[in-house]
């Protein structure tokens, strides 16, 4: 699966994609033009500082500024910083180094970037990167390849969960990956490269309204091929000379249904299609509109009947994809949700602003304004009973209400979209998605607290939601609706974007402000908390973006009504990416009190492939995991963290039989020991020392005592970390000890039950061997000797592990077995 | 001015100050490593732990503010076991050796390294004094003999052969000043103190080690064994010793709590000990970074001074690194704040070249 995303995507790290020129010194870099003297990287520089500023906020910027140019940071241009800026040389080195985005050596021309997200790695991650870096023949300890073409690296999230495993090379994206289909992948892309070259696509034509056709450009949906949908549609409609309006939507959540394509008739019909091709664009069309005029219904319909004949695929009957909202599978993956957060989902253009403001956007605001008591705002977000959605689940209205109370004029408004769990995109959608609605919500905080200035910080991994923000910004304050007079009230606010610049532990309150001022983003201790000494010092208000995604609604409808929706403490709805083993993944917003199992089983429809539901990962490396027999448990932030794990920002990864809970632990606890900024002992040293230990019991090294080790280090770690990250770094490990200890004691003895950990496995060849071949073939380590017609080996040795050839087998005749025989069959731990 | 209770006694902090003041206040000790009076808080050794009663919670002493009414105990079991833990963590990541393996073995507690750079430094009574510090060495006492443990875990012995440390120990015996009473035969040197352990050398590291050392084979007397050495075989012997011990093991924070809290080196053993470094890119000091906790007092104690390049953390989590911005020798980064910075370090990571017994 391969598409297009937008053109923010185009280069991995776009910090003004959209002003700077493509970045030729990358080429020079890789294909050996001239390099960039030092007098054009000099006066790059200066260029940069000057849009900038030369403050020491400015720096990160500045870095990003640098890299979009270059691909990288080249010394020179850094040294010139500190000589025209308020920087330190000392600053520089720290920022740059800090921060995962920010590279010191050239990138080769296009950048691989392999997901390791949660849904991804247990579907596989680890074998499709060792797959492209065998492929590229990237030698170890290098991200390159010998000819400068590629650059891969591991992404934490790409926040397309529902293709897993996925990759984007530039800015094209490719889902469901596998270590066979590397090769094709790679292949394919330089095709496209190729083609790219030759010329662009067509512009597009101008829309009439009658009927409409609303195609899903979610990330997911782009990321599924949405973009050719919509060019295949619009060349469909061109053909037929029907009159409908094309038009984009938000993500609709269905993400494992991408590309998504409503359409709607003359006569205000609904049709939803699911999973689109480019290809059935034209049948999609001719069925709801007639073409219109003999000639041209002939020309559409001989055109679809030669594509019949000449396409070697085997033409589906489109009907097959179609899905009713009324199927009773899909009812129940809409009908248990209710939207606050997203509500409209699937309906509303994002950047379109009439759209918003006739579907009553913006009316929280403007009934705050009028009512000129903030207050009493506060007072109604108190009586909601919103917690922050970000994972803590603070009071919104008590927070609200401690910075108002702070003295003094200046104050910050902050929403905090550094959503860097793996396996969770919540945020992402709502700010593609509803970019109004969350500047509403921002705006309406803004008066409450008392602030005139408000940062929106967006990882830099989400190109999308950062130029969809910004342009909503710009659309919102030419209306009036932001800037120095919002809606004549006299009350102004002044709103920007901040890019992250890849670090997890800046989605800590406190990191994330020291990241803003262009520093390290390093926790420090609360108190004092934001609300009282903040952005540069001055009272600050953060929230998350969902948390400022429900204010509209809340205003709107009341605050009753959203209380009417939970539990007793836990009020309102939440929005989960359910990714993983279900059968049906992506966003999903919920009433609280909903059960695990209601989620995994009504809306997710089960485990696929048939397998066992063995746990739910729920709130990322923070949270922990919930076993399926505690299935039953609500959605509610006391009863979560009593049962081990937190509510989290909203990642709900299903695992099944085939996933072995040491390595899930072993996963998340590498993702967090990776993000840990190195400042307190306990996280920096302590997480370390855990993750060695799983390690150890993960390759088959498990020594008795590694379990209680790992209980007394986790406890330690939680109670003396600075900061949140630290805390909570070890609920991955000591949830999955608490519910899955047999498994932990399975891999002291050296065997691995769910047969995932590669050093504890042996694939082997059964009877059931037909001697195609195809396993010899398939198999990058040349560990299967070719033997036609006769049963094939796979030497131990030599196997890689990389399940190349299991799922290749027409007569599954591959298994995995334990690497080490059981103790029963009288062979001493040790051998194998 | 918020009234506290630290460790039952009651208190009255002034506005805005923090736990730790408060309890310094009372006379109530509590370790810290990362914290500079004066400068912001860093908040990352986390060895002055302690905890607030009505909670049980944790708090870092340094930067927790005094509040009123809070209720806070210093010495509690959870208390003592959260700092052995971080210092015990802290350890696992430390690379060096408190003492020199010599004199780790010594039967008779010499301080073989310090004897030998008297040697070296021409300082021959001085260098008898260290050697009959707390007895008569075994190895100059012919009714008592020595097996000269030293010498077989001298790590020279990985390069060619061991330094002569017996000769050497006679030689500087020999020349104690006229009238100095050897000490008392009982008067032995009591509890061992804490020691860090390297370990086995790996190749490269042992080339590190051997820099600026004389790599010459080592020096036989030529007046023959018995007679010993001559004053310059002496100091040409004491040139081969490697100086494998602390450049600071006296005045290093870390070595000290560790033995007062009993923290055992291998608690927390890491599955592949990190490498030894080292940075001479200074005249005057020398840069371990295996001894670096990342407290982050150099970079501030750098900033302070106004350095124009100073010195930066570098990467992130376990690799977090200090350095010279740009990859600058450490002689760029710290023009004027050398000496400030080693007196500020806690640990033996920023050194004088001749180590704290040569100030």
């Amino acid at each position: 699966m391969r598409t297009t995303a937008d053109t923010a995507c185009c280069r991995p790290w776009t910090a003004r994609g959209d002003t700077v020129p493509p970045s030729p010194p990358a080429r020079a870099a890789a294909g050996g033009d001239k390099p960039a003297t030092s007098q054009t990287v000099r006066a790059a520089v200066d260029e940069i500082v000057r849009d900038t500023g030369r403050s020491p906020d400015a720096l990160i910027s500045i870095l990003q500024a640098i890299q979009t140019r270059y691909n990288y940071l080249p010394e020179e241009a850094l040294r010139r910083i500190p000589e025209i800026a308020d920087i330190t040389a000392a600053d520089i080195a720290g920022v740059s180094t800090f921060y995962n985005q920010f590279r010191h050596r050239p990138a080769g021309r296009h950048f691989v970037r392999v997901c390791v997200g949660t849904a991804c790695h247990v579907r596989g991650a680890d074998r499709v990167i060792d797959a492209v870096r065998r492929r590229l023949q990237i030698p170890e300890g290098e991200d390159t390849d010998r000819d400068g073409l590629f650059t891969v690296t591991a992404v934490a999230c790409l926040g397309c969960c529902t293709l897993a495993p996925a990759v984007q090379i530039d800015d094209v994206t490719y889902g469901h990956l596998a270590p066979t289909k590397v090769e094709g992948m790679l292949r394919d892309f330089l095709e496209q490269q190729r083609r790219r070259d030759a010329g662009g696509p067509p512009p597009a034509a101008p829309a009439l309204p009658e009927g409409e056709i609303r195609v899903g450009q979610g990330s997911c949906c782009v990321a599924g091929g949405s973009r050719e949908v919509w060019h295949g549609l619009e060349a469909a409609v061109r053909e037929t000379g029907a009159a409908v309006r094309i038009r984009t939507v938000g993500c609709v959540g269905m993400c494992h249904q991408t590309p998504l394509v409503e359409v709607v008739d003359r006569a205000g019909r609904s049709t939803l299609y699911a999973k689109v091709s480019a290809g059935e664009t034209r049948r999609i069309v001719a069925r709801h509109f007639r073409p219109a005029g003999p000639a041209r219904s002939v020309r559409a319909m001989l055109r679809a009947g030669l594509e019949r004949c000449y396409t070697d695929e085997e033409w589906e009957p489109v009907e097959r994809y179609a899905i009713d909202v009324r199927d009773p599978p899909v009812s129940a993956f809409l009908g248990r949700q209710r939207y606050v957060a997203a509500e409209h989902r699937g309906e509303i253009e994002p950047l379109d602003l009439e759209d918003c403001l006739a579907r009553g956007g913006f009316g929280g605001l403007r009934g705050a304004l009028a009512g000129g008591d903030p207050a009493a705002v506060i007072e109604t977000v108190r009586r909601s009973g919103l917690r922050g959605r970000g994972g803590a689940g603070f009071p919104a209205g008590e927070k609200w209400g401690r910075v108002r109370a702070q003295p003094g004029t200046e104050k910050y408004v902050v929403m905090n979209g550094d959503e860097g769990d793996p396996g969770a995109f919540m945020d992402r959608m709502l700010l593609e998605s509803y970019p109004y609605r969350v500047l509403e919500g921002i705006a309406v905080a803004a008066f409450a607290v008392g602030a005139h200035e408000g940062v929106l910080y967006i990882r830099a991994e989400y190109p999308l939601a950062v130029q969809r923000v910004r342009a909503a910004i710009a659309r919102a304050e030419a209306r009036g609706l932001l800037g120095p007079d919002i809606l004549g009230s006299g009350f102004g606010l002044r709103l920007r974007v901040m890019e992250g610049a890849g670090a997890f532990v800046c989605g800590e309150e406190t990191a994330l402000l020291a990241s803003i001022e262009g520093r390290r983003g390093m926790p420090r201790f609360r108190p004092p908390y934001p609300a009282e000494r903040g952005l540069h010092g001055r009272p600050t208000l953060i929230n998350n973006v969902e948390t400022y995604a429900c204010v509209p609604w809340i205003l709107r409808e009341g605050p009753a009504a959203f209380a009417a929706l939970g539990t007793a403490a836990s009020k309102g709805t939440k929005v989960f990416s359910l990714t993983g083993k279900v059968r049906r993944g992506g966003l999903i917003e919920v009433p609280m009190g909903i059960t695990i199992r209601e989620i995994v089983e009504e809306i997710g429809g089960g485990v696929a492939e048939g397998r066992r539901f063995k746990a739910v990962q729920i709130g990322g490396p923070s949270g922990g995991c919930i076993p399926a027999e505690q299935g039953d448990l609500p959605i509610d932030y006391e009863a979560l963290t009593h049962a081990g794990a937190i509510m989290g920002s909203g990642g709900l990864v299903v695992l099944d039989d085939t996933d072995c809970m040491v390595d899930v632990a072993r996963y998340f606890l590498q993702f967090t020991q990776a993000q840990s900024c190195g400042k307190c002992t306990f996280c920096r040293i302590g997480t370390k020392r855990m993750l060695e230990i799983l390690e150890r019991l993960c390759a088959g090294e498990g020594r008795a005592g590694d379990v209680e080790e790992l209980e007394h280090l986790g406890q330690i770690t939680r109670v003396g970390s600075l900061c949140a990250l630290g805390g909570t770094a070890p609920n991955p490990v000591l949830s999955t000890i608490r519910n899955f200890r047999d498994e932990y004691e399975a891999h002291i003895a050296g065997r691995c039950p769910a047969r995932r950990c590669k050093q504890l496995i042996r694939y082997v060849v059964t009877d059931k061997c037909i001697g195609c071949t195809r396993c010899a073939q398939q198999c990058p380590v040349n560990a299967i000797p070719l033997r036609p017609y006769r049963r094939h080996e796979i030497d131990a040795s030599l196997c890689s592990r990389c399940d190349t050839c299991r799922p290749g087998c027409p007569a599954e005749a591959i298994e995995i077995v334990d690497a080490r025989p059981a103790p029963d069959e009288g062979r001493e731990k040790g051998e194998g | 001015m918020p009234k506290l209770k630290i460790d039952n006694r009651e208190t009255q902090a002034p506005e805005g100050a923090t736990v730790l003041e408060a309890a310094r206040s009372l006379g109530i000790e509590i370790p810290t490593l990362c914290h500079v009076s004066g400068a912001p808080h860093f908040t990352g050794c986390m060895v002055c732990l302690v905890s607030e009663a009505s909670s049980g919670r944790l708090l870092p002493a340094c930067t927790a503010p005094a509040t009123e009414g809070c209720v806070i105990e210093t010495a509690t079991p959870a208390v003592r076991e959260a700092r052995r833990a971080a210092l015990g963590l802290l350890l696992s990541d430390h690379l060096g050796d408190c003492e020199g393996p010599c004199a780790r073995v010594c039967p008779s507690g010499i301080n073989i390294p310090l004897m030998i750079r008297r040697i070296g430094a021409g300082a021959l009574a001085e260098a008898g004094r260290v050697a009959a510090a707390s007895e008569l060495p075994r190895c100059c006492d012919p009714e008592r003999g020595c097996a000269a443990p030293c010498e077989r875990v001298c790590r020279r012995n990985q390069i060619d052969q061991a330094v002569s440390i017996r000769l050497l120990c006679r030689f500087a015996v020999g020349r104690l000043p006229e009238g100095h009473e050897p000490p008392n035969k009982a008067d032995v040197r009591g509890a061992r103190r804490f020691n860090s352990v390297i370990g086995r050398l790996r190749e490269e590291e042992k080339r590190l080690m051997m820099e600026g050392v004389d790599p010459a084979p080592r020096v036989t007397p030529s007046a023959g064994e018995a007679a010993g050495f001559a004053a310059d075989e002496a100091a040409r012997e004491a040139g081969r010793c490697m100086r494998c011990d602390c450049r600071k093991p006296e005045t290093c924070l870390l070595r000290r709590y560790a033995g007062e809290y009993g923290v055992k080196q291998n608690r927390y053993k890491p599955r592949e000990r990190r490498v030894f470094e080292r940075d001479t890119s200074h005249p005057d000091l020398v840069f371990e970074p295996g001894k670096c906790i990342g407290c982050g007092i150099c970079v501030h104690t750098a900033r302070a001074h106004g350095e124009p390049l100073g010195l930066s953390f570098t990467g992130r989590g376990m690799r977090t690194r200090i350095g010279v911005p740009f990859g600058e020798p450490l002689s760029k980064g710290l023009t004027v704040s050398a000496r400030a910075v080693v007196e500020a370090c806690p640990t033996g990571a920023f050194a004088w070249r001749g180590g704290e017994d040569e100030q």
